[in-house]
């Protein structure tokens, strides 16, 4: 009788355990989305960029962007006429470049313009360039701070990133909400140092392509202006062999020309 | 040999412009044709409003990726100038005159990456070649002439006949440049006087032989995350200097060598740059007068950028030896300082810079100095169109290069489509 309610007690509390032992924290799903996002060895992708103002005015643009690991990047406009050929390269947060077709001069750029728009977009340098969440950022699980959460939006985590100490980012915090079963973030709220909301990027249609998870549509808001960018992928590529020397200021030049 | 040369090169310009133009007629998908017409009116607001001068710009440049290694560029520019001021209806032999105009060629090469070795590419042809690391004001980049023709368009260079190869090793590059012909500066119409300070009667041009060619070397590398360059340079001042005034005035180019440094990196996210060249230049007298001197002379630039938390971009630049002083004890001081600040997502961007000149910051400073103002501002009211309204404002001191413009004081409005 004893061991009978030795093993019934071990049965009840067995869900208990292995959900606390196999639990992700805040800081691991964080590295699991960044995995996600950075999972090929390299992506090319076409994107159509559309500029939304809150009157509905829109602007085009076409970028190609190459992404290699978490740190290189590459960026060619590919219209409008007046902004073609322009070049972005980030090998890593204090070291970028910006070409010029006009000047036909490839300019170091410093990491202070790492919180202003790229190229009239609501996107950051900063979020054009790496993608290093872990490095830059704590991550709280809310879900364990706050269980109603979980019931709310059971598909979902949703973390509380704080900056690590002494690193220097554009926001006091972000919140994140990740996809449980693919790791890529749905929804980024990105806060002032101010704690205000000012941007929020949506990820949608959510697709596997060679054999990777990518959101075929992102947008971002400008809380303020209610401007959005919205980037649609026309054409995507991966593992195509970029080596590391594609990313330099010869093929910047060359991409872009 | 001129003949050899001109038989070697002629034909590589004159095989891009007519491959460029006959593959648009059979393969118009494969050739890109892209450029821009810009118009603008200048008030010169010392003499009234009256006296706008309107200049006119079409460019257009053909490119086309004929293979994945090799890349071909060809542009043409067209100018013209004013409103005619007209007092008979202009026959036709009287229409340059009353609608002067330009047509020049731009660049036209043709690039060849990875050519024999994956780690050369070379590029043949007329072409821009802009070197070192600071914005605009550069001393280390001689290789094209200063393009002074348009006023307002600050820091332009004349794409020049050059073989230019680059070599990549690792983190090094090595850069070499051969410029058969010397090319002079192109100065603006009826503008010899106020740039050269006399009009020449006569010029002479350095030899077009193989000796009289120009060459330049550059390294550039990275160190302790500074990006930096070493250069050297052996061929000719493009701004003529007088050497013989027995028989009218007689110009020439005098020979120069220039080594070169600069360096571009961040230092807690603020933006700095530098670059110094020291000039060793050939002496030029007229007569028993000494109007250049051999002795080396260093210019140089230092500046630093950042932008704030609220969006304000400010940049500050010190410069030692503008574009058109040489020789030791001849060149001034600047402190330039621009400020700009974007909104609507970039389609309206306020500019303000301002510059104070030193002419001989050892001595007295009040009677020396020059300063300028140059506020901007520009607007896309959709894509590939540009409006900007400015003004270019200087005064100065008697010596001083801002003092010698006060009379020029202009206001700008310019209107640029992108196609």
């Amino acid at each position: 009788m004893k061991k009978l309610s030795i093993i019934l007690l071990a049965a009840a509390l067995f869900p208990l355990v292995a959900k606390s032992a196999f639990a992700l924290t805040g800081d691991e799903i964080l590295k699991r989305a960044e995995e996600a996002m950075n999972a090929p060895q390299d992506r090319t992708v076409t994107e159509k960029m559309v500029l939304i103002k809150a009157d509905g005015s829109e602007k085009e643009r076409t970028i190609r962007f190459y992404q290699k690991g978490n740190d290189k990047r590459l960026v060619v406009f590919l219209s409008p006429a007046d902004i073609k050929g322009v070049g972005f390269l980030s090998l890593s947060k204090d070291r970028m470049y910006l070409y010029l077709p006009a000047f036909r001069k490839v300019r170091r750029i410093a990491s202070h313009i790492k919180n202003e728009d790229f190229m009239g977009t609501d996107f950051s340098y900063e979020n054009m360039a790496e993608t290093k969440y872990t490095a830059d950022y704590l991550a709280i699980l809310q879900q364990a701070q706050d269980s109603a959460l979980e019931k709310e939006d059971p598909n979902q985590y949703i973390l509380e990133l704080k900056p690590r100490p002494g690193v220097d980012v554009s926001y006091s915090r972000q919140r994140m909400w990740v996809d449980k079963e693919t790791f890529i973030p749905a929804k980024t709220e990105y806060f002032s140092p101010g704690g205000k909301l000012v941007k929020v990027l949506t990820y949608e249609n959510i697709e596997k392509v060679d054999g990777y998870w990518f959101p075929m549509k992102m947008t971002m808001e400008t809380v303020k202006t209610e401007h959005r960018t919205v980037l649609e992928v026309l054409e995507i590529k991966h593992d195509s062999g970029l080596a590391d020397n594609f990313f330099t200021e010869r093929n910047l030049k060359r991409q872009a020309r | 040999m001129i003949k050899i040369i001109k038989s070697l090169v002629y034909p590589v310009i004159l095989s891009n412009v007519i491959f460029l133009f006959f593959a648009v007629e059979i393969r118009s998908e494969g050739v890109e044709m892209n450029g821009f017409l810009e118009i603008d009116k200048r008030f010169d607001i010392n003499k009234g409003v009256s006296n706008g001068d309107t200049y006119g710009k079409l460019k257009l440049e053909a490119k086309a990726n004929l293979s994945p290694d090799i890349f071909s560029l060809i542009s043409l520019e067209f100018r013209y100038y004013d409103f005619p001021v007209l007092e008979t209806l202009p026959s036709e032999g009287e229409v340059e005159s009353n609608y002067p105009v330009d047509l020049r060629l731009g660049e036209a090469y043709i690039e060849l990456d990875q050519f024999i070795w994956d780690n050369l590419d070379l590029k043949l042809g007329k072409q821009r070649i802009a070197w070192g690391a600071a914005d605009e004001f550069n001393p280390t980049d001689n290789l094209n002439p200063d393009d002074f023709t348009d006023s307002l368009d600050f820091g332009a260079k004349v794409p020049t006949l050059a073989l230019k190869g680059d070599y990549y090793l690792g983190d090094y590059t090595i850069t070499g440049v051969w410029l058969p012909f010397f090319e002079p500066i192109l100065l603006p119409r009826g503008g010899a006087l106020s740039l050269l300070g006399q009009v020449p009667d006569r010029i002479e041009l350095p030899a077009k032989t193989l000796d009289k060619g120009m060459f330049a070397l550059k390294i550039s590398g990275m160190a302790f995350n500074l990006d930096y360059s070493l250069s050297y340079f052996k061929g000719f001042d493009d701004i003529p200097v007088e050497f013989d005034n027995s028989d009218g005035l007689e110009m020439s180019f005098p020979a120069m060598q220039v080594v070169g440094f600069d360096f571009a990196g961040e230092f807690r996210s603020l933006g700095f740059w530098g670059e110094m060249a020291m000039f060793f230049p050939e002496e030029v007298k007229s007569g028993t007068d000494v109007m250049l001197s051999n002795d080396s002379y260093l210019k140089h630039t230092f500046g630093v950028d950042y932008t704030f938390k609220n969006g304000i971009y400010l940049e500050t630049q010190y410069v030692h030896g503008f574009f058109t002083e040489r020789g030791r004890g001849n060149l001034h001081d600047y402190l330039i300082v621009s400020v700009d600040r974007k909104f609507l997502n970039d389609d309206l961007k306020l500019s303000l810079g301002g510059a104070l000149e030193v002419k001989d910051i050892r001595g007295n400073i009040q009677d020396s100095y020059g300063t300028g103002l140059f506020p901007e501002i520009s607007y896309r009211p959709t894509d590939n169109v540009e409006l900007t309204l400015g003004a270019f404002l200087s005064d100065g001191k008697k010596g001083t290069l801002f003092g010698s413009w006060k009379d020029w004081d202009q206001v700008y409005f310019k209107m640029k489509v992108n196609f």
